[in-house]
């Protein structure tokens, strides 16, 4: 199953991809592409998440179904306003058979195998008997900050939403996975900057 | 037996329905209570026995009830209101809406005298119709009534619960019918199995009607509603800023910070409208002042929309040069400023009876003694402030002058920590039915949201999937203006109104006089001629 991974403001890139996953910011968003999947955002200020849920459901009525949790948090959300197609994204670490049954007792059916695993941890989840995605690309957010954060040499910062990501200006490759992941990388009118 | 220890100790019971119909609207809301809460009531006026305790049991039930649900009252006492007149104030408007409650009591009871012993079908037609329409005619009196109290309505639980349709004939007082409907049923079971009274007929005709009535109005709305589909719509930001009270002085905090994060990212969804609450230009001095247009152009740079709308005090100078104070809306756009009055004012709370007469008076108004305006439209807009939204006639009225969306603005932090928000949004869901335009509600401290024309409501929640109130949050959606043309999908009780209840009511009224007090006099006159 090919999985592109996009957020609010890019466009679906070209390829034949299964899915399209689209990351909806916390404070705002342009409107997503049909059938997309939508993404949940991995950092939401207290005072905005019932922006966002409301966002939720009207995203809902409009007739999006599928939804990917980024935390306990959203994933409660989404459950709470009755979504029933519903993945994990990487950053709800599931690592372990304990973690991963519980994700899928809670109504999880797909989850996103975390960059942060090593070769054994990735092996073992190829053969849990979960359903899970492994990424193929990504440039993995290395600090995520609501202040900027300090000059680092080689690293790329930039702007999203309401957070400053700090991330790698090459994007990490995993051959033989098979989501791709374009959800952090700097784009053209973020202005990324070398610190 | 059973029977007979109900009977005997029926006095201890007669909590039991205020209580049900207490919980069936919030802060419980549990809906279904009000099906069946009325029906030992109704029990109660169809048996036979003095007229004088049936009064008092109906009277005990509505002040009750009313002393309960409005128990948001004294929510006041905490942002300053002065206690001794908040108690008064609750106590005496319980005791003001369990009237009707008495009043109901003792008409129902006074028809089946009348019915009881007569032929079958005059207890079928009290059931079906006259009991239903005694309670519906009574809300209608008490909504309109000297100011109107239009709060409650038994009707405004079932479009809540998502049963409103019938309203777009007959407004919240068709869906209060539906409702004595049922209890009225349900009381026709019980009496059939106690009683062994009545037949299964007046089980099957109510809930035929009811399906009929459901099955007609449900088509009828959503066959107007598939008519906004392809129609203009409009997008819109709903900032619940949740400032302080007017009687809290305590607060210090920076409007425009706040807004600036309630509004931040709002400009990527692209809103066409920006709405906020009643008196949120307060923080801005006044809403035809240049302080509060500067804001409002702020706002529209933020977030690119084309209109804000925003509620405040107007100040204008009367004939005699003293300054008239307003309670008013404006709409901000680019090339001009439009203002409403507000023209139902809350009595005690935005004037005192006679003070314009008396001005001593209005030092007693907690917020200023203010002005009626005059009902006009903001733009495309009908626009209703705090309690306005629920006086079905003045939003009729509205839709009639051409609005082709509705804004309602309020502000409850007076009532802070209480459910008082939720409820009165509960009154205001049923005013998009009734008219076929769909809703947008900000309130200062909460209830928030859109209302489709079909009734369904999309509320601001929190995290435990309720109505976000007392605290700070925006909203983002997308409503449906209705056609340009006008009158082409307005519903049809905003041409219809109350008249076709309210007249029927009427002759009930009327005819129950008749019989009551000019057969006796007839009588009286031929036993006189007799005696000649």
């Amino acid at each position: 199953m090919n999985v592109v991974k996009i957020r609010s403001g890019q466009a679906v890139p070209p390829g034949v991809w299964d899915e399209v996953v689209y990351a909806i910011g916390s404070g705002g968003f342009e409107a997503p592409p049909p059938n997309a999947r939508i993404a949940m955002p991995v950092w939401t200020p207290e005072g905005k998440f019932n922006f966002l849920r409301s966002n939720v459901k009207r995203l809902m009525r409009e007739g999006f179904v599928k939804y990917e949790a980024s935390d306990i948090a959203t994933l409660r959300m989404l459950k709470s306003l009755g979504a029933k197609d519903l993945t994990a994204d990487w950053t709800l670490y599931a690592f372990n058979r304990y973690a991963l049954k519980l994700l899928s007792d809670m109504g999880v059916k797909r989850f996103v195998a975390s960059p942060e695993n090593n070769a054994g941890n990735l092996a073992f989840l190829k053969t849990s008997g979960f359903e899970v995605e492994f990424l193929s690309r990504q440039s993995t957010p290395l600090f995520i900050s609501v202040t900027r954060p300090e000059a680092q040499s080689e690293l790329a910062v930039f702007r999203l939403g309401d957070v400053w990501v700090t991330t790698k200006r090459t994007p990490r490759e995993w051959p033989g996975g098979t989501r791709v992941d374009y959800s952090w990388d700097p784009g053209e009118n973020d202005d990324p900057e070398t610190c | 037996m059973i029977l007979r220890l109900v009977e005997k100790y029926a006095c201890l019971l007669w909590l039991v329905p205020a209580l049900l119909l207490w919980a069936a609207f919030p802060p419980l809301a549990e809906k279904v209570d009000a099906l069946f809460a009325l029906a030992p009531l109704l029990w109660l006026v169809r048996r036979p026995g003095a007229m004088r305790r049936v009064v008092i049991i109906w009277f005990l039930n509505g002040f009750c009830f009313w002393l309960a649900t409005l128990s948001w009252m004294p929510a006041i006492v905490k942002n300053g209101g002065p206690w001794p007149l908040v108690a008064l104030g609750l106590v005496a408007l319980s005791a003001y809406c369990a009237l009707y409650f008495a009043a109901y009591g003792f008409l129902a009871k006074s028809m089946w005298d009348f019915v009881r012993g007569r032929s079958y079908w005059f207890r079928l037609f009290a059931v079906v119709v006259v009991e239903p329409v005694l309670w519906a005619g009574l809300e209608i009196v008490r909504s309109r009534f000297l100011g109107g109290f239009a709060w409650n309505q038994l009707g405004t639980v079932a479009v809540n619960a998502g049963f409103g349709a019938p309203a777009a004939f007959g407004g919240v007082y068709i869906l209060s019918m539906v409702i004595v409907l049922i209890n009225g049923t349900i009381t026709g079971v019980a009496e059939r199995i106690f009683r062994k009274g009545g037949t299964a007929l007046e089980t099957l005709l109510p809930l035929v009607i009811v399906y009929a009535l459901y099955s007609f109005s449900g088509e009828d709305v959503a066959m107007r509603w598939k008519r906004y589909f392809n129609g203009e719509e409009c997008k819109v930001a709903l900032v619940q800023r949740n400032f302080p009270c007017v009687f809290d002085e305590s607060a210090a905090e920076n409007p425009d910070e706040v807004y600036s994060n309630l509004l931040g990212n709002v400009s990527l969804l692209m809103p066409d409208l920006v709405v906020l609450p009643e008196s949120a230009m307060a923080e801005f001095g006044r809403v035809n002042g240049a302080n509060a247009h500067i804001f409002a152009e702020n706002v529209r740079r933020q977030t690119g929309a084309t209109e804000v709308i925003a509620g405040g005090t107007r100040v204008e100078r009367g004939d005699n040069w003293l300054p008239k104070v307003y309670n008013s809306a404006a709409l901000y756009t680019e090339d001009r400023t439009l203002f409403y009055d507000k023209v139902h004012l809350v009595p005690f709370g935005e004037f005192i009876p006679f003070d314009k007469t008396f001005p001593a008076l209005q030092r007693l108004a907690p917020v200023g003694s203010c002005w009626p305006g005059e009902l006009k439209l903001l733009g495309d807009y009908g626009v209703a402030i705090c309690y306005e939204d629920t006086d079905s006639a003045q939003i009729r009225r509205l839709a009639e002058k051409g609005a082709r969306a509705l804004v309602f603005i309020t502000n409850d932090s007076w009532f802070g920590g209480s459910h008082e928000a939720v409820q009165h949004a509960w009154q205001s869901t049923a005013r998009a039915i009734e008219t076929g335009l769909a809703v947008v509600r900000v309130g200062n401290s909460g209830v928030t949201g859109v209302i489709a024309p079909d009734g369904a409501a999309t509320w601001l929640e929190n995290s435990h999937s309720r109505p976000l109130t007392d605290m700070r949050g925006t909203m983002f959606d997308r409503i449906f203006l209705a056609p340009k043309d006008g009158k082409s999908a307005l519903a049809p009780y905003v041409t219809l109104g109350d008249k076709p209840i309210f007249i029927v009511f009427s002759l009930f009224i009327l005819a129950g006089f008749m019989i009551k007090y000019l057969k006796p006099i007839r009588k009286t006159k031929v036993e006189e001629d007799g005696i000649e």
